[in-house]
């Protein structure tokens, strides 16, 4: 027992190690939201008319709704005018950066994220698009990009260079209107990343988004698009840090995913945001929605997310099966310690025909915290001969915390096939007596089984990803044994 | 919307009427307890679809019947005796429109108390008791049943009772001159170290709708078993939301097989508490589904101590238009450590428009729990329709094996072989294929 008192203090001194703010001049609007907000957001991006109407009938959609209580997570309640809703690094001009330019506090502050961007440049060859706040601020890589026809850039560098491409794809996959956070992030959505693959092309490298939150009661809300043209393929990583506060922070994102014809699109999470202290104070609140429409035949779309930060989670990356025999798959490992809670799942709507999904799902709770899935598979009338696969299980460690799932099947089609199995367990003592017998301590073991359970989900991450999810799971379980 | 409203209207208006019958009987704690459920009821209102655990069923167009109260009716010994189970030797209590037909019942067991609802609510135990198990705060069906029931079956094993002959609760709904609406009240106890086994089955005789909301509170004593038998065979004009709550002992064990033949909509809600150690509640149903019917079943197997076992499995086959919903939830609370508990839910789609929705849903908080579910639908297995045929047996005739097959791991739980091969039987008819089956179950 005493061993584990040990350990328990050892974490408890332990640091978000990410948890530093940067001493950076930023431009903070005032908080509180109106019209006249989401005007100026526009104006400061310098929108065409369209987008700022766009937005302008997101925000009145937005009033007419309420915020979502059927997540079983439990927050007070938000004060959506206590939030500034625009930070930015302050920089003599909007235009986009060269990585010279960037100012050197913010170069140090993603280098001490472990994203040099010019080293990460050279060494591993993904493209990063770095989102400070609520700015892009660097995007790599982009010539090499494009000599293949590629676009990666800045969302607002989007709207302005390809409009044409993001007035037919933005919001054709989640709706101005589609639940709440949506409709939020829609009206104040300050930048994010736009990625557009060529028919035909494979994209040679990763592409890679890095977010991260550092001014005070800001709310962040950026929005990403990724358009996949007829027979190309990418593979796409998101990661994320904040600060350490003792405030909730709102973290209010944006995903969509188009799949052409035999298109492929891969996106990797590392979700890592301030999970809030051993008490539970601060955090941040992610509320995101992500999903991606397999719109015509053959196409692919699949999520993999490794998440273990954020005080409540309430994500549910989903795919739309539209065209003949496309695919959708869903990976994931979602872990919660202290106080933290998560509601996280995905859904799959099976409209075409021969259409696939599978879904993979690991939930860990330890400590006094809450982890749930919630899915829904869903098979139409239309989609004959679909399949759908579904394993959730959850793994609890100690006897504070809760695992629960709320799993929907909803089946109108005689044809298809459609499995789902759960389990919950905690790690069996044989195991650990076992690991402990050949001399790997309880909590190395603990870590090594973990790692094991998850291995699954882990398989499915690009390496660079890999390496950095499994130390991270490492971490967050650290003290859990006690 | 105004039609729904009226049926509601109706019903608080009958609660008044009653109210003002009662005269001096209107300060008890039974009536005073009846009205704040009425309240209660009256706040709820009926579910609409935009209540979770009504998602997948909705009543709304039930609300629109004309329904009106049930009243007494006296049918004949030759309607009734249609009913009795054949080759099974069992008491039997009758209840026509939800009311006690004594004419129609036979009691052979005289260790047990048997009796009805209204003539147990003369016994201040009793009055206590009413409500206890099954509250009325939530279920805005149950609430309604507390406050307007006034007769059912009243059950009372004594202690160390061990039964030979089970007790058949016969519900029949007359519906040949109007559309009745009833809420039958059952109450059931095993005394400790007992057992019994209850059959529960309901009909309906005319051609209009009826209306059933009942209630059973059931409590399972110390190391008593009791199984019970559910067969749901009313018309298929008939509505019905069936809601039982269990309350087991240590040791004790509760079972029950539900079979849903017909009925154009029927909700079953079973709750079990499972409140002592090591006690272990089992579910498990049969579902046929077909025209426009939709059945859906609701499970609750609430752990709140440690050492309990549940065990769930369901099974639909839907053919034609049919719905089926299947939503079992496990609570293991914080301090039911060594938990064991196992969820199933099967389906078979006999036809592209038939459709099935499943939610089986785990909510734990403790750590040292073996628990886990499965859900599948799908259709027959090629592979072994195939096998069968390569073996001579025809297409249709091998198809109703692995239906029968299918069917018979839940059928398979009822001990009483007369009920059993009955059973087999009807849903042979259902499948449409009663001279295959019946030849192969002989």
């Amino acid at each position: 027992m005493e061993t584990n008192m040990d350990i328990l203090d050892e974490v408890v001194s332990r640091d978000y190690q990410y948890g530093f703010v940067s001493d950076i001049e930023q431009e903070i609007t005032p908080k509180g939201l109106n019209e006249d907000v989401v005007r100026l957001i526009s104006g400061k991006k310098n929108e065409p008319e369209w987008m700022l109407e766009w937005r302008l009938k997101a925000y009145r959609h937005w009033l007419t709704m309420r915020e979502p209580k059927w997540p079983n997570v439990h927050y007070p309640q938000i004060d959506f005018n206590d939030i500034s809703y625009y930070a930015s690094p302050k920089v003599k001009t909007d235009a986009p950066l060269s990585l010279d330019e960037i100012d050197p506090e913010l170069r140090k502050t993603f280098d001490k994220l472990g994203i040099s961007l010019i080293e990460q440049q050279r060494l591993s060859g993904i493209a990063v698009d770095a989102v400070f706040d609520s700015v892009s601020v660097a995007t790599t890589f982009k010539a090499k990009l494009a000599e293949k026809g590629i676009i990666f850039c800045s969302m607002s560098e989007a709207v302005r260079e390809h409009p044409e491409l993001i007035k037919k794809y933005i919001g054709s996959v989640v709706p101005v209107g589609d639940n709440f956070y949506s409709a939020l992030n829609s009206a104040v959505f300050s930048d994010g990343s736009f990625c557009y693959i060529p028919k035909g092309v494979r994209c040679p490298m990763e592409l890679s988004t890095y977010f991260r939150i550092n001014a005070k009661d800001t709310g962040q809300f950026e929005r990403t698009l990724i358009v996949a043209d007829e027979g190309s393929y990418v593979s796409y990583l998101e990661g994320c840090t904040a600060p350490m506060r003792d405030e909730n922070q709102l973290h209010a994102a944006v995903v969509e995913i188009v799949a052409h014809k035999n298109a492929e699109v891969k996106y990797s999470t590392v979700q890592n945001w301030y999970p809030g202290d051993k008490n539970g104070k601060g955090g941040i609140y992610n509320f995101v929605t992500k999903r991606g429409i397999c719109l015509e035949d053959n196409s692919k779309i699949s999520w993999t997310q490794v998440e273990t930060g954020s005080a409540i989670t309430w994500k549910y990356p989903s795919v739309i099966l539209k065209g003949d025999n496309s695919i959708g798959e869903f990976y994931s490992v979602a872990v919660t310690n202290n106080y933290q809670q998560a509601d996280t799942g995905t859904k799959m709507m099976h409209i075409g025909k021969n259409t696939k999904s599978r879904i993979v799902s690991k939930g860990i709770s330890a400590g006094k915290s809450h982890n749930s899935y919630r899915g829904l598979v869903k098979i139409n009338k239309t989609a004959s001969n679909a399949r759908n696969f579904s394993q959730c299980d959850s793994l609890l460690i100690g006897d504070k915390c809760g695992a629960h799932t709320f799993p929907y099947l909803e089946v109108s089609n005689c044809n298809s096939t459609v499995e789902h199995e759960a389990t919950t367990s905690k790690i069996g003592e044989d195991i650990l007596f076992y690991c402990n017998q050949r001399g790997i301590p309880t909590e190395e073991a603990i870590a090594l089984i973990v790692n094991g359970y998850c291995k699954e989900v882990m398989n499915q991450l690009p390496m660079e990803f890999a390496v950095e999810a499994q130390r991270l799971l490492a971490v967050s379980l650290e003290g859990s044994v006690g | 919307m105004t039609d729904t409203l009226e049926l509601k209207q109706r019903l608080l208006a009958e609660f008044s009427t009653r109210e003002q019958l009662l005269n001096g009987s209107r300060e008890t704690p039974l009536h005073i307890l009846r009205q704040d459920a009425m309240n209660r009821f009256d706040e709820l209102g009926f579910p609409t679809i935009r209540h979770e655990e009504w998602k997948y069923a909705n009543i709304m167009p039930a609300l629109l019947i004309p329904f009106s109260s049930a009243q007494p009716s006296n049918l004949t010994s030759d309607e009734v005796c249609n009913f009795y189970l054949e080759g099974i030797e069992a008491n039997i209590l009758v209840f026509v429109n939800g009311y006690f037909a004594p004419e129609h019942s036979k009691f052979i067991s005289s260790e047990v108390m048997m009796s009805n609802f209204e003539a147990s609510l003369k016994t201040p135990i009793e009055n206590s008791r009413f409500a206890k198990i099954s509250g009325y705060k939530n279920e805005s069906f149950t609430a309604l049943n507390t406050a307007l029931s006034n007769d059912g079956a009243w059950i009372s094993i004594p202690d160390g009772v061990i039964l030979t002959n089970p007790i058949h609760i016969l519900m029949i709904t007359d519906s040949r001159e109007y559309s009745p609406i009833l809420h039958p009240r059952h109450t059931i106890h095993c005394g400790d170290r007992s057992e019994a086994t209850i059959i529960y089955s309901s009909h309906t005789i005319g051609e209009n709708s009826g209306f059933t909301n009942s209630v059973s509170e059931i409590s399972v004593g110390q190391n008593a078993k009791l199984h019970q038998y559910i067969i749901q065979n009313d018309s298929d004009l008939s509505y019905a939301v069936n809601s039982s709550y269990v309350h087991q002992e240590r040791n004790s064990t509760y079972s029950v097989v539900t079979v849903s033949l017909s009925g154009k909509f029927v909700r079953n809600n079973h709750t079990s508490k499972l409140a002592g150690e090591n006690s272990v509640a089992n579910f498990y149903g049969l579902v046929i589904g077909g025209s426009k019917q939709l059945i859906d079943n609701h499970t609750l197997a609430d752990h709140s101590v440690p050492h309990c076992q549940s065990n769930e499995l369901y099974k639909y086959i839907l053919d034609d238009r049919s719905t089926g919903v299947f939503n079992g939830k496990i609570i293991v609370r914080p301090d039911a450590q060594k938990t064991n508990a196992y969820q199933s839910n099967k389906t078979i789609l006999l036809s592209d428009t038939a459709t099935i929705n499943t939610k089986p849903q785990l909510e734990i908080f403790a750590d040292d729990v073996k628990c886990s579910h499965g859900a599948t639908s799908g259709q027959l297995d090629e592979e072994s329709l195939f096998y069968l045929r390569s073996r001579g047996i025809p297409a249709d005739k091998a198809r109703a094996l692995l239906l029968h097959a299918f069917a018979s791991d839940v059928l398979n739980h009822i001990a009483i072989a007369p009920l059993r091969d009955s059973l087999d039987k009807s849903i042979a008819t259902r499948l449409h294929d009663e001279s295959e089956i019946a030849l192969l179950v002989e």
